[in-house]
């Protein structure tokens, strides 16, 4: 996690064992490097927007945002709505991630411009399989993994 | 008794016939017959002469109206056409109507005025042309020089036979416009008039200026028996002849005058035949000797008879006399002399009117000689009691029979006379005692037959005063005995003398006997000792019934109880004293007034209910609107007296309302259309504060006066508990809103809260299985697997609530759905179960219903999902979706071949959490089912299933 690698992938989660499996799964397709993982909705819109311990960082954006929803201090879809409103962070494309299927969820997050959606299993295996499918898909947009 | 004898002889025996008279009397029937034949002829001649006189003229008139029709059509034509112009096409219809109407109509035609325009219309097969030429252009030229209608000279048609033309001129303002012309064939006309004429017998013929036009029969024509007339035609005369066809000459003239001629004839033959015949035989016969010796004969046996009759004369008893014609006796037998007391030689000679009193006498004389003139008889051959008179001058009653006999040219008269002097006396004598004894009989029979109708007339009265009497006393014994009330007649005394059948049988009811209250019965006394044993009441009835009859009232009455052990009573007594004579009678009446007293204590009691009553009672008049009573409730929550109140109209009290909108909401009771009407409002206290009503409204009578009747109830206390009630409820409905999204919440949390530690420990596991495999023996690994499938199972379960809790509390959104659609996507949803197996899946028309679809949706997809998941064993599975009808309702059903279970436990099934089968066998967290009941319950349906182990289950529901 260092500054002066340019983020790729910003991961917002609490919750340490999600942030480990989940970085266990990017690890798997190799797709963990330069992976920032902030634990509540406001480092990570400091981290965005470039203030408080994150002021002053390179302006580079990172390429995808996984947002947890529920998150200490700013809970994701305030993260989201602040995101998606400023001209800066719209076109970072945001992933939710929720154990939540709960409707209201995702109503509000397609409101606020999610740009894809993923339900956290239980199952690991198919969890990982998810985490692929939505990293590559992101990241390789426009470039190819690092092999 | 008188024999008479005549002898005929014929006057002319001694006269001559001369012979001439035969002559004579041939030649006058010669001269008679002939003459009587030349009449008859003659008026045969006269009668034909008539006939044919009278057949002519009809003809002529005939002939001539004929042809006066045939052209009036045509002077018709040229008068609408002098009105108003045709066109050529007006006036070919026109004309074609009337040749096609007119059978005798050839050719119709207009012609100008120059003769050089014309229209034409002609019968058919007549061809359309005209020629105007010969006697047809002379018509014409007629017709305009005289300016009238002309019929021309007869002329040859081209179609053959003869035809006349007719020229109608038309006038345009005094100038000739032109004409009309018809074309007629001449014998058609003349034909169809003969025929007309062609029974009586007639021959016809027409002359046209001297030449014979037309000629109907064969015979010709006989000046002297025919007859001539002439025709006019416009412009033009015809001579008609007509005369009679032999036929009818033939049948005209009779065969009379020759039958006279011979028979006249004939007849003078005979006569003057007979006159010759009877000349010769009276000459031949001279005298006969046969009716000499006959004649000697018949005076002999006359002398006998003469003898006898003396003998008879003298030996009668009754006198005999005989006069003449002049009344001169010329017989007098020896009874009329004892009768008479003269003697033969006395009477005989004398004139009969001497035995006759005056004064007969005088007028006997007249008698006979006015028989003898008249031949009406007056006294003779009547036999009839006459008054005699002796030769003492004495008259006496005889009885006189007078017969007339005509003896040769002489008349005598024959009087047989009786003397009835004793037989008249007896008969006076008789006379007078029948008359005494008559009169007697009729005095007697007046005087007993007055008696008799006066004994009559007496019983009849009788009897009918003492039917009055009694049909009286049945009426008033029965007009007592229908009254109700208990009545009996006390004399002065006060004793019972008569009681009425209603007072017998009270009497009977009441007291087991009449012994004590009947006939015969001190009715005082029986109230005495009533009084006697502490009845207050009858001490009463005793001194009222005493005043009544010691004349110190007229009338005394009371109403008292008498309560019998099981019912109440109430009677009013009443007592009247009435004068029969001298005598003085006293009627005592008792009548059960139980109804009318309860009725009024009834009535007092509910007003007295509706007066106490808390709600409000109005009583108000329909007309005024002035209240008449309030009751004290309404009194004491208005604060107003009911003075003040009679003063005041529930206007007063209703602010809300003004006079017209009170009349309008009381129409319908006014009107009769409602019975009552409710309505809220607010009622003003005096001290101006209000309070909310609720008023029930209706009608009724006080009397005949129509008053409303308000039953107002105070609901200050039921708008306060209103508002609690709605306060409360909305209390409710926020703590439902809170309670709800404390649920929400709390189902946030556990699907977040519960489902991350399970994350983590399945993600780690498999991390360790995955990763670090080669650190880990099999046992390791085996426990790490354990782990993983419980970690799995506790997500299941976790999801499965949420889904429950989510779907519990989403909202329903009915709609009309195909439940046939539903049940194909939740098929689609489920086809991973399927996979590698033999499934039949039947699915039947399923009704339409409403329904929310997701929700009908998650119902098919547990239902069927349990049906796949519980026929998994079987080799081939079978499950059948379908609909029935059951009491009108329809009911959905699932039904499989699964293993089933045990309806024992059929309790259990939608129980959440509640399972019948192992999880090691089926997999399941008894959520599913109890998710079905839920919707189905909130859909206002019934869910039921019907299984047996090991056989199939089937779930029924309706919606």
């Amino acid at each position: 996690m260092t500054i002066e690698n340019p983020v790729e992938i910003l991961l917002v989660e609490d919750n340490p064992d999600d942030i480990e499996m989940a970085l266990n799964a990017l690890e798997q397709h190799h797709i963990a490097n330069r992976i920032l993982v902030v634990r509540d909705g406001a480092a990570a819109l400091d981290f965005m927007f470039s203030r408080g311990a994150y002021s002053g960082r390179d302006k580079q954006t990172p390429r995808v945002i996984l947002l947890d929803l529920k998150l200490p201090l700013v809970d994701g879809l305030e993260v989201l709505r602040q995101l998606k409103e400023d001209p800066r962070t719209r076109a970072v494309p945001v992933v939710v991630m929720t154990a939540s299927r709960e409707e209201q969820d995702l109503v509000e997050s397609y409101r606020l411009g999610v740009n894809s959606y993923i339900v956290k299993p239980v199952d690991f295996a198919q969890f990982t399989r998810a985490m692929r499918t939505i990293g590559l898909y992101w990241l390789l947009l426009n470039e190819l993994p690092t092999p | 008794m008188i024999i008479v004898t005549f002898r005929i002889l014929p006057p002319w025996r001694s006269e001559k016939w001369p012979r001439w008279i035969a002559f004579i009397v041939v030649a006058f029937g010669f001269a008679a017959t002939l003459f009587l034949r030349q009449a008859l002829v003659a008026r045969e001649r006269a009668h034909v002469a008539r006939g044919l006189e009278l057949s002519g003229v009809m003809a002529e008139r005939a002939l001539a109206a004929r042809l006066e029709t045939e052209f009036l059509a045509l002077a018709r034509m040229a008068r609408r056409w002098e009105v108003r112009r045709p066109t050529e096409a007006e006036w070919q219809a026109d004309a074609q109507i009337l040749v096609r109407g007119d059978a005798n109509l050839q050719t119709l035609a207009w012609v100008a005025a120059s003769l050089r325009e014309r229209w034409v219309v002609a019968r058919e097969g007549s061809g359309a042309f005209l020629r105007l030429e010969g006697p047809r252009r002379a018509a014409l030229e007629r017709a305009r020089d005289q300016r009238a209608m002309t019929v021309s000279h007869v002329f040859d048609l081209e179609q053959g036979g003869k035809g006349l033309l007719v020229a109608v001129p038309i006038f345009e303002s005094d100038d000739i416009g032109g004409f009309i012309l018809g074309v007629f064939p001449l014998e058609e006309i003349l034909d169809a008039f003969v025929r007309m004429d062609s029974e009586s017998g007639y021959a016809v013929a027409v002359f046209d200026d001297g030449s014979e036009i037309y000629r109907h029969g064969d015979r010709r024509y006989e000046a002297a028996r025919g007859y001539e007339a002439n025709v006019a035609l416009p412009g033009r005369t015809w001579r008609l002849r007509i005369w009679p066809e032999p036929d009818l000459l033939s049948e005209m003239r009779s065969p009379l005058p020759e039958v006279t001629l011979a028979a006249g004839l004939l007849l003078t033959l005979l006569l003057a035949l007979t006159i010759l015949f009877t000349r010769r035989a009276a000459h031949r016969a001279g005298k006969p000797a046969d009716e000499i010796t006959e004649r000697e004969q018949m005076v002999q046996s006359l002398q006998e008879s003469e003898a006898k009759f003396q003998a008879i004369l003298a030996s009668t008893v009754d006198a005999i006399v005989t006069i003449d014609e002049r009344g001169i006796i010329e017989t007098f037998n020896e009874a009329a002399e004892a009768i008479f007391g003269y003697s033969a030689e006395e009477a005989l000679g004398q004139n009969v009117s001497m035995l006759m009193p005056s004064p007969y006498r005088e007028e006997h004389d007249g008698y006979l000689q006015n028989y003898l003139d008249t031949g009406r008889r007056t006294i003779i051959g009547i036999g009839r009691e006459v008054a005699g008179r002796r030769k003492d001058g004495s008259s006496f009653p005889m009885e006189l029979s007078v017969s007339e006999v005509q003896l040769g040219n002489r008349r005598i008269f024959t009087g047989i006379i009786r003397d009835v002097t004793e037989r008249k006396w007896w008969e006076e004598e008789i006379r007078t005692l029948n008359i005494s004894l008559g009169q007697r009989v009729i005095e007697r029979t007046a005087q007993i037959t007055t008696q008799y109708e006066a004994l009559k007339r007496e019983i009849a009265e009788r009897r009918r005063a003492e039917e009055a009497l009694a049909e009286s006393q049945r009426f008033l014994d029965a007009t007592l005995n229908a009254l109700s009330a208990h009545i009996a007649v006390l004399d002065e005394k006060g004793v019972i003398i008569a009681v009425n059948a209603a007072w017998r049988r009270f009497a009977e009811a009441n007291e087991g006997d009449t012994g004590r209250v009947g006939v015969g019965v001190d009715y005082l006394a029986a109230c005495r000792s009533a009084a006697g044993m502490g009845g207050e009441e009858a001490k009463r009835a005793l001194s009222g019934i005493r005043d009544v009859i010691d004349r110190r009232t007229e009338t005394f009455s009371m109403e008292y109880p008498c309560h019998a052990p099981e019912e109440e009573r109430w009677f009013v007594l009443r007592v009247n004293r009435f004068s029969l004579g001298d005598t003085v009678r006293i009627v005592a009446s008792h009548e059960n007034i139980t109804e009318r007293v309860q009725a009024e204590e009834r009535e007092t009691r509910i007003g007295r209910i509706l007066e106490n009553s808390l709600n409000e009672v109005y009583l108000f008049d329909a007309n005024t609107l002035r209240f008449i009573q309030v009751n004290r409730g309404a009194r004491e929550n208005l604060g107003y007296g009911l003075d003040e109140l009679r003063r005041m109209t529930p206007l007063d009290l209703k602010p809300a309302f003004t006079p017209e909108s009170f009349s309008e909401l009381v129409a319908p009771l006014l009107e009769g259309k409602q019975e009552q009407i409710q309505f809220s409002t607010r009622h003003r206290r005096k001290d101006g504060s209000s309070y909310p009503v609720e008023v029930y409204l209706q009608m009724s009578f006080l009397g005949r006066t129509p008053v409303f009747v308000a039953l107002v109830m105070d609901v200050t206390k039921h708008k306060e508990a209103e508002e609690e009630i709605l306060k409360l409820n909305e209390e409710l409905e926020q703590r439902v809103v809170e309670r709800t999204a404390q649920l929400e919440a709390f189902s946030y949390s556990v699907s977040h809260d519960l489902r991350a530690p399970l994350r983590a420990m399945a993600g780690f596991s498999k991390i360790l299985m995955e990763q670090h495999a080669d650190e880990l023996s099999s046992r390791a690994t085996h426990y790490l697997k354990r782990i993983e499938a419980n970690v799995l199972k506790m997500g299941a379960l976790v999801d499965d609530l949420l889904r429950f809790s989510r779907l519990s509390r989403k909202e329903l959104k009915r709609r009309t759905v195909e439940p046939v659609r539903i049940v194909r996507e939740a098929l689609e949803d489920l086809e991973a179960m399927r996979e590698g197996r033999r499934v039949e899946i039947e699915v039947a028309d399923l009704p339409r219903c409403r329904a929310d679809p997701a929700l009908l949706k998650q119902v098919y997809a547990n239902l069927l999902g349990n049906a796949l998941k519980y026929t998994r064993r079987r080799a081939e599975a079978r499950i059948r979706v379908g609909a029935s009808v059951e009491d009108g309702r329809t009911v959905y059903f699932v039904s499989d071949n699964g293993v089933g279970f045990d309806m024992q436990y059929a309790d259990k099934l939608f129980g959440v959490f509640q399972r019948l089968h192992r999880a090691e066998d089926y997999e399941g967290t008894g959520v599913g089912l109890a998710l079905v009941q839920n919707i189905i319950q909130r859909h206002g349906g019934r869910i039921w299933a019907e299984a047996r182990p090991d056989e199939g289950a089937a779930f029924f529901f309706t919606l």
